[in-house]
């Protein structure tokens, strides 16, 4: 049951750092809440209106109080148990409403505070973010995936920097999704508009008419996506030592990349000099020199690696992710 | 798990397929969800690789700073059995709550767990001292229980350099860097799949210590 309480000026009702258990409503009185800006680390201090909710978050969520209450001229508060201020809710949905309008308040603030801190460097913006994306599932061929994003992509930007991109891409995850099946299906929930108009052959989860080797290939990206790199290193140079035109290449590449995510750079750099010496016309030798110089710059030698960013930007295009990768890689060391 | 009225999911239900995208990375969002049966699994591609953030079950709720704004999605959903979920937007919100406050009530809940994970995230990057904040991701993560104790001080944490230097914001090199001097100082292990802290109350004065000299 509801409890009033009455307090005489200088109490305090919680202590920042206090576990919290109920949920106030200020009935009459002057409750100053206290507590610490956490960008400036400067106190601030906030007076608690007459009928205001104070000391909700803590005791929904069940931390430790991050303010202090304390109570300025005499006052009456009523104190309600969690359960007792959910029932309340269930009842009285306004204040459901009034707590989220203030709690999406804060959050937006902290996000944006959060966002201000944090380094500009690897922020993207939306669009571009949405298309690397459908570059990375296309990439590392999950079809159904890298169509879903440039479908968006061309939703919400059709006049987009990357639209037409966007749209060769598309008409190629669905030549590949017909030719290897899709790995996993596409959405056919509202999200999944079609403005390409591409259409989209059946979902086929035996992974149509891939070869073997293929089919191994597949499974180590999928490990790689798992993070297993160990496994997925081993299924790569078995792939690679098969010889297959197609898959050799690939899956030497992505052993490279397997050694580099484990930290094995030694590896990595040999691996992937492998591959160049191999086949010096795979189009991911850009790709394959920035993660050597990577794994040179991880190592301690940024000469090496600095000479090798330079190398890519004579050998990459403009505008393309292995260009933009370098050029901020190589900023970052001349840093 | 909820117990909705079954006519809700008649107005708001959708029902998305194994394997189907729910909605991807960057995409504009004005859609929240709350799951009524099925796994969603919420991934983010972090420097190249996929990396999985949570996989959510029955009950749960995801998309949701879409209530806020038209927001960039902050990750990728893809549904990871047969998906039902109830799908809420700005405006037929309010509609639903008038029935249904236990949704709010999640909402709330939600909502008090960002703001608190935010909150704890932004202690972190307020540290100067490149070692403290790696120190004091570690003590954020024993507060979630993102580790497994195994004697008393010595915690396990499942995670990967890079992962640190994420929520450090800091590079991975930097991350590698200091946890390679507390490698050297003997308070933590690195192991390919894990890192140990040795003693993390060891930890703990550290940060304070670096919270009151700073």
């Amino acid at each position: 049951m509801p409890k009033a309480i009455q307090y005489r000026p200088n109490s305090v009702i919680f202590f920042q750092g206090d576990a919290s258990d109920n949920v106030y409503i200020l009935n009459a009185g002057t409750v100053v809440m206290t507590y610490n800006d956490i960008e400036t680390g400067q106190e601030i201090r906030e007076l608690v209106k007459t009928n205001e909710f104070f000391g909700v978050r803590s005791a929904l969520g069940r931390y430790a109080r991050d303010e202090t209450a304390m109570v300025l001229a005499p006052t009456t508060v009523v104190a309600f148990t969690v359960p007792e201020f959910e029932q309340l809710c269930t009842q009285h949905t306004h204040v459901i409403l009034q707590m989220l309008k203030v709690f999406s308040t804060q959050l937006r603030r902290i996000n944006l505070q959060l966002e201000n801190i944090l380094s500009t460097e690897d922020k993207k913006d939306p669009e571009e973010g949405l298309y690397t994306s459908g570059e990375f599932y296309l990439k590392n061929k999950r079809y159904s995936e890298a169509l879903y994003a440039f479908k968006q992509y061309l939703v919400y930007y059709p006049s987009g920097k990357f639209a037409s991109q966007a749209v060769e891409k598309a008409k190629q995850c669905v030549d590949f999704y017909e030719k290897y099946g899709p790995g996993t299906p596409v959405a056919t929930g509202p999200a999944a508009a079609t403005p390409t108009g591409a259409t989209m052959a059946p979902a086929d989860d035996s992974g149509g008419d891939m070869s073997d080797t293929a089919k191994e290939y597949y499974e180590g990206v999928s490990m790689m996506s798992q993070q297993q790199y160990a496994e997925a290193f081993d299924v790569f140079m078995k792939v690679e030592n098969e010889g297959d035109s197609e898959f050799a290449p690939k899956a030497l590449f992505d052993a490279g990349r397997c050694q580099a995510s484990q930290k094995d750079y030694d590896g990595a750099i040999k691996t992937l000099s492998a591959l160049l010496e191999k086949y010096p016309k795979h189009p991911d030798i850009a790709d394959a020199l920035l993660l050597i110089g990577t794994s040179h710059q991880a190592k301690g030698d940024t000469t090496r690696a600095g000479a090798l960013y330079k190398k890519i930007l004579t050998i990459a295009e403009e505008g393309e992710p292995v260009y933009r990768k370098t050029k901020k890689a190589l900023a970052a060391l001349q840093r | 798990m909820l117990n909705l009225d079954p006519s809700m999911f008649k107005r708001f239900g959708v029902t998305f397929q194994k394997g189907d995208i729910i909605f991807c990375e960057f995409e504009p969002g004005d859609n929240f969800y709350l799951i009524q049966s099925g796994r969603v699994h919420l991934l983010k591609i972090i420097g190249g690789i996929e990396k999985t953030l949570d996989i959510l079950s029955p009950g749960e709720m995801f998309g949701e700073m879409a209530i806020l704004e038209e927001a960039p999605r902050s990750a990728t959903a893809i549904a990871l059995d047969t998906v039902k979920a109830l799908v809420f937007n700005k405006q037929n919100f309010s509609v639903l709550m008038q029935g249904n406050p236990q949704i709010a009530l999640t909402l709330l809940r939600v909502f008090t767990k960002r703001i608190f994970d935010a909150k704890r995230r932004f202690m972190i990057l307020t540290l100067d001292d490149i070692e403290a904040r790696v120190a004091d991701v570690f003590l954020m993560l024993t507060e979630s229980q993102v580790s497994d104790s195994l004697t008393e001080g010595r915690i396990e944490f499942p995670t990967s350099v890079d992962d640190i230097g994420q929520w450090a914001g800091i590079s991975p090199a930097k991350a590698k860097e200091a946890l390679n001097h507390f490698v050297a100082q003997r308070r933590v292990e690195l192991y390919p799949n894990k890192i140990v802290v040795k003693n993390i109350n060891d930890f703990t004065r550290f940060v304070s210590s670096r919270r009151n000299q700073e």
